[in-house]
């Protein structure tokens, strides 16, 4: 921006100010749209909203939302990860996830290592962002937290190996949370663009929900900033990544799974973010070859992505070049050939989790690994956490192959403490070639106290799924064409959620309680006063002397007065010296109590 | 204030006794026909209760039910019954599969091998397929299933193609649907019963049947099963549709769902039935009360029974309905019923067709889809007389305890008047009267001053066990001999059961009983009787009460006569109740038109297929039977014959 010259000193001042401003300010905002048709029929779009920053910690914010970077700031945070899911990913038809998020919430978080107390800190940040995401997040407790050594490596640039060690890290999951739009609008409003202009106007909510999966996150990482890596910057990375189902539109010659913007999020786009540096659409045109479709408007570019050998190609769009016309822009693909059910991929692992046995008393878990490569072998590894009130037996954990019994490659087991902490298992496991390995585990259910149980207490109790992480070829990962995943050993890291599962746990009849409470009473209301008249009281008759007592006897009255127990013996004495038939000339007769021997 | 105090203390203990000793042969028959005819009055109307719904999630028929698709389920069972008929000898399974497949399902085969324990014991294979269909935004926690079974054209039951044709249509109508908040499983199964007890031990990873049935394992799953409702569509045309209930060793599955079943019957118009009769149009009239009294006694006959068999031809086949493959469901705590729609011309009223009962299904799955817990809510033991009515345990019990209370009522008389001394003595025989309850008796001998009944007690049980235990082995010896397995099992259990009318002659030239002898015999016999019925009463309520009913009055008069004739008469009337004698009038009551050629030979496969039930399923009649039930008729045979 040139200055005028000659102008107004005023007006020189403001343009300064700006130029400084801007100077001063390194944030950068990038949107993308990634959209992945598969073989099957499904569509994958995947929404990635980045904000890179200097300056997480300071008092002035640009691009970056205040209310999360002051979160995360005062927390300590050196990485962080939420995740708010509906929906399974089924990997065995769509694919390796570009993000792995499992069912419901999930959140990891990597301190820094001067954090005072890390408990401490979670426990305040769980809460802060519950706040912030509308989410139960505050009900991740100790009961549920855990620090796992391998599975949640950190994502970003590590500056000190101090930060490596698990201490720091904290990763809770909520299985049973639902996710709804009561999520989405306060995300949404952590956009540099809000829910007004850009590719999120297309998070609308009535199609968002009828996805088949969908899930929002939140990611929160070191990056280099440049290339020798001598300065860290900051990347916040809000991503929607949404599965739709085959949608098919029937023509003469059978159906096609055409889609379109309108079909998929029920409107056209009509601009980019007007802070966005960059905003793309990219159509991943891997499943062309099968089921060749043409997309229209025509593709600005076609851009090339080679990680881990494999080529993915995309046809790319610039969001301002596609609206520059005015008027909303409804991307489409039109498929020449009949769409058939029934395609499934090829992966090299897929992952299933169960629960076995029945009844009320103990359960199972077994964890299926199938190892599809038939010439070498695979390592996995393995994060199972489990609730507390499913105890496990340690001793019957074992990974068979063919009902035979192997070594897992390491292990490390934390049992679980009641009303504590989680039971944490962690395996390394190698699965031989064209194999299926099983991980199982037999534990007992625990009898909850009563105000433990959630009011639908026979629906059953969630238990996360086992999160397990592998380097596979890239061939099947749903990957954006800029921001590859982290590649290994030309493969790529993988890591995957499996199902979560529905335990029943031995739950009382709650309307019993309210029975016996009331019968319990009752007996007791009419038992206990016969029962302690029983034990406790004698009926006694006390005669009214009619002949005036001596002196002696006026003494020891009054003396009896004072020691109230010696007068009731002599009383008692007294009565018994007399006959009975003066005992019932007596007018008056008193009970008293004493104690029974 | 006397309350919890006795009002009589000290010798007075012996007063009641005296009481006890002088009534109690007047008051226990007494009671035991105040029971029954208690218990037969259940049935009329106004003393059973209406079926509810507990379960207010449940939701039925709040919706229309949309199904109308009735040309293509007419063009898949055409297609189907051509596949079947192009393949007789197989189960179309790639057929299945590829309709499943090109729905967008997942579709999983399973295999299943049964090595047959008895005779020459072969081995038999076995294949279901299963389709998932996927529940958006579900996390595959939950699940519902729909089975049928596959029926091959030659086999003995009616062709279930419809069903299956129905279970394709069915998930073509719900693929298209939103609003599935659970996973449905769509089961097709091989072999009967035999297809879903291996797919449900796979799918649970819990082995049955002692290791002869390999369930293998499934390729894939839906998480934690909360309902299956079992399908069996005999015609194209539906003139009424039975919900059968009754599964594994009595066992029933939550009300809440047999309502519904019968609510979205009513509501789609379709004549529904339980134990295949309709309700009586005046239930309040004597023979409305006959009506229910028929029905209410053909659902006791079936639960009885206690084994999902009807499929093998079960004895009671033609007196109760053929069992579904339902039963195996409840094992594992699934709540399921089978829905069995037919063509019966001799049932009254209107038709209606295959897209009809699409509908009922349909309103039944989406009713199972708004479940937000498992079911719970309702009574899981209940006898039904109607298809609106029924019985709660809270009403069936009293009666149950009348009729059964003799039992108890004079194991007590004839304690007490066993000969005692003292009070420290009388004590003393209390405690050991109470460990040789625990032990069935066995600890009488401890006392030297008493004969000792010991052998009486042990000998029939050692050889009820031996029976049990042997009976596998010898039709595989007889089946090297060239006798089939059928016959083989009959002619064990006859030998057994003649052999051991002997077995008094053997025990009591071993040790005399005395007076006193007899009469703790008879302690022990009747207490073990009263602990046998009064424990299959909390789980199979009309097996115990069919059991109490023809034992009671033989057990309270099972002693030694000393006339001749009485003792005649006592011994013929034990021989009535001889587990043996009672199956083959079961048999005989199921197939009142068969001679008794037939009669015996339908005993003889029904004698073999309990065998199985109880080897291969873990059906429990035919162990109780041996182990217990017999022992004690030679107990009482003994108490008759030990002069």
């Amino acid at each position: 921006m040139a200055a005028p010259c000659g102008g107004s000193g005023f007006r020189r001042w403001l343009v300064l100010l700006f130029l400084f401003a801007n100077s001063l300010c390194s944030d950068q905002f990038n949107e993308s749209l990634l959209i992945k048709p598969l073989t099957s029929g499904h569509v994958i779009s995947k929404f990635d909203f980045v904000i890179g920053t200097d300056n997480i910690s300071g008092a002035h914010f640009h691009l970056v939302p205040r209310h999360l970077a002051e979160v995360i700031s005062h927390h300590h945070v050196l990485e962080l990860h939420l995740s708010l899911t509906q929906g399974f990913w089924r990997h065995d038809i769509w694919g390796y996830p570009a993000r792995q998020a499992g069912t419901g919430a999930q959140l990891w978080v990597w301190f820094d290592p001067d954090t005072p107390s890390v408990d401490e800190s979670w426990s305040s940040l769980v809460n802060a962002l519950s706040g912030l995401f509308c989410a139960s997040l505050n009900f991740m407790d100790r009961t549920v937290t855990t620090s796992p050594e391998f599975a949640f490596r950190p994502a970003g640039v590590v500056s000190d190996p101090s930060e490596l060690e698990s201490r720091l890290l904290r990763v809770a999951s909520l299985p049973r949370e639902a996710t709804c739009t009561e999520n989405l609008t306060p995300w949404q409003k952590l956009l540099p663009c809000g829910a007004a202009s850009g590719l999120s106007t297309l998070l609308n909510p009535t199609h968002l929900y009828s996805t088949s999966y969908h899930s929002l996150s939140v990611d929160f990482r070191p990056v280099c900033a440049d290339t020798s890596c001598s300065r860290l910057r900051y990347e916040i990375t809000q991503s929607v990544t949404l599965v739709h189902e085959p949608v098919t539109t029937p023509r003469r010659d059978g159906p096609r799974q055409d889609w379109s913007m309108k079909s998929l999020f029920g409107r056209g786009l009509y601009d980019a973010c007007a802070v966005a540096e960059r905003s793309d659409i990219f159509v991943d045109t891997a499943a062309n070859g099968s089921y060749p479709f043409v997309l229209s408007p025509a593709p600005h570019s076609e851009v090339t992505s080679i990680v881990a050998g494999h080529t993915a190609t995309y046809a790319a769009y610039s969001v301002t070049n596609l609206t520059s016309g005015g008027g909303g822009v409804n991307l489409r693909a039109a498929y020449s050939r009949p769409h058939r059910h029934g395609w499934t991929p090829s992966l090299p692992l897929t992952v299933t989790q169960y629960q076995t046995g029945s009844g009320q008393y103990s359960v199972g878990l077994s964890l299926q690994l199938r190892n599809a490569d038939r010439l070498s072998p695979l390592d996995v590894s393995v994060l199972q956490v489990v609730p507390w009130y499913i105890r496990l037996y340690l001793h019957t954990l074992q990974v068979t192959v063919d009902g035979q019994v192997i070594k897992p490659v390491y292990q490390r087991l934390v049992p679980g403490r009641d009303r504590q902490r989680p039971y944490t298992l962690e395996l390394g496991v190698r699965i031989p070639a064209g194999r299926v390995a099983t991980v199982s585990v037999q534990a007992e259910r625990a009898f909850l106290k009563w105000h433990e149980y959630p009011p639908d207490a026979n629906h059953g109790f969630y238990l996360p799924g086992a999160v397990v992480s592998a380097l596979l070829p890239a061939q099947n990962c749903t990957r954006h064409p800029i921001r590859s995943p982290p590649v290994e050993g030309g493969r790529v890291f993988v890591r995957l959620s499996a199902e979560n599962q529905l335990v029943t746990l031995p739950t009382p009849d709650f309307s019993m309680p309210y029975n016996v409470i009331c019968l319990v009473c009752t007996v007791v209301a009419l038992a206990f006063g016969p029962l302690h008249n029983i034990c406790t009281k004698r009926l006694l008759l006390v005669p009214v002397s009619e002949e005036k007592p001596g002196i002696a006897a006026r003494i020891k009255s009054n003396l009896g007065r004072l020691m109230w127990w010696r007068r009731a013996a002599d009383q008692s004495d007294t009565a018994s010296s007399q006959s009975p038939a003066e005992a019932s000339q007596s007018s008056a007769a008193k009970v008293k109590s004493t104690k029974a021997d | 204030m006397g309350l919890l105090t006795s009002p009589t203390a000290g010798g007075s203990s012996k007063k009641f006794a005296n009481i006890l000793i002088k009534w109690e042969p007047v008051v226990s028959p007494l009671l035991y026909i105040a029971g029954i005819i208690w218990f037969l009055a259940l049935a009329y109307h106004p003393y059973n209760a209406g079926t509810y719904f507990s379960e207010n999630a449940l939701l039925p028929g709040l919706v229309t039910n949309e199904f109308s698709d009735g040309s293509e389920l007419a063009r898949l069972l055409k297609a189907l019954e051509a596949e079947a008929a192009d393949h007789p000898d197989t189960v179309p399974h790639p057929w299945i599969r590829a309709q499943f497949r090109q729905l967008g399902l997942q579709v999983y085969p399973h295999n299943f091998t049964l090595r047959y324990p008895l005779g020459n014991g072969s081995v038999f294979h076995g294949e279901n397929t299963y389709a998932v269909l996927r529940a958006p935004r579900s996390g595959s926690t939950e699940a519902l299933v729909l089975s049928a079974p596959y029926r091959r054209p030659g086999a003995p039951h009616p062709p279930n193609h419809a069903a299956v044709a129905m279970l394709v249509a069915l998930a073509k109508y719900f693929r298209r649907q939103v609003y599935w908040a659970k996973d449905i499983v769509f089961l097709v199964t091989e072999h009967e019963q035999l297809g879903v007890a291996a797919w449900l031990s796979a799918y649970h990873q819990q082995p049955v049947g002692h290791g002869l049935l390999d369930a293998g394992d499934l390729p894939g799953r839906a998480g934690s099963i909360q309902a299956a409702i079992n399908l069996e569509v005999e015609s194209a045309t539906v003139s009424h549709v039975d919900v059968l209930v009754e599964g594994l060793n009595g066992q029933l599955p939550n009300l809440d769902l047999v309502k519904m079943a019968h609510w979205i019957c009513h509501q789609e118009h379709i004549q529904h039935t339980t134990q295949g009769r309709a309700d009586h149009p005046r239930p309040h009239s004597e023979a409305g009360y006959r009506h229910s009294l028929q029905t209410l006694l053909h659902m006791m006959a079936s639960q009885a029974a206690g084994t999902p068999t009807g499929n093998h031809g079960h004895y009671l086949r033609s007196v109760a309905p053929v069992e579904g493959n339902h039963g195996h469901y409840l094992r594992y705590g699934i709540q399921a019923v089978t829905l069995r729609a037919l063509d019966d011309r001799s049932m009254p009223g209107p038709r209606s067709g295959l897209s009809h009962l699409a509908r009922v299904l349909e309103g039944m799955f989406r009713s199972l889809n708004n479940l937000l817990e498992r079911f719970h809510q309702s009574f899981f033991f209940y006898l039904m007389p109607a298809t609106g009515r029924y019985i709660s345990i809270g009403l069936y019990m009293p009666p149950f305890a009348l009729v059964a209370i003799g039992i108890v009522l004079r194991a007590l008389t004839c304690w007490l008047r066993l000969p005692d001394t003292d009070d420290s003595e009388g004590r003393q025989q209390e405690a050991e009267g109470a460990e040789s309850d625990g032990k069935k008796g066995g600890n009488a001998c401890d006392r030297p001053s008493e004969p000792c009944v010991l052998p009486c007690v042990l000998a029939p049980h050692a050889l009820g066990a031996v029976t049990l235990a042997g009976l596998v082995p010898l039709t595989q010896l007889l089946a090297a001999a060239g006798w089939p397995t059928e016959r083989a099992v009959f002619a064990g259990l006859l030998t057994v059961s003649v052999g051991s009318l002997l077995l008094p002659a053997i025990t009591s030239r071993r040790s005399a009983l005395s007076e006193s002898g007899r009469l703790l015999l008879r302690c022990v016999t009747l207490i073990e009787l009263g602990l046998l019925v009064f424990t299959a009463a909390l789980f199979n309520i009309s097996l115990a009460l069919i059991v109490t009913t023809l034992y009671t009055p033989v057990a309270l008069s099972a002693r030694y006569y000393s006339s001749a004739p009485a003792r005649l008469l006592a011994s013929l009337c034990l021989l009535l109740v001889h587990p043996f004698t009672l199956q083959l009038a079961a048999v005989a009551l199921g197939a009142p038109a068969l001679a008794w050629r037939a009669v015996l030979a339908a005993d003889q496969r029904a004698l073999a297929v309990a065998l199985v039930d109880s080897l291969v399923y873990g059906a429990r009649l035919l162990d109780v039977a041996c182990t217990v039930l017999l022992p004690l008729w030679l107990q009482m045979w003994t108490l008759v014959h030990c002069g």
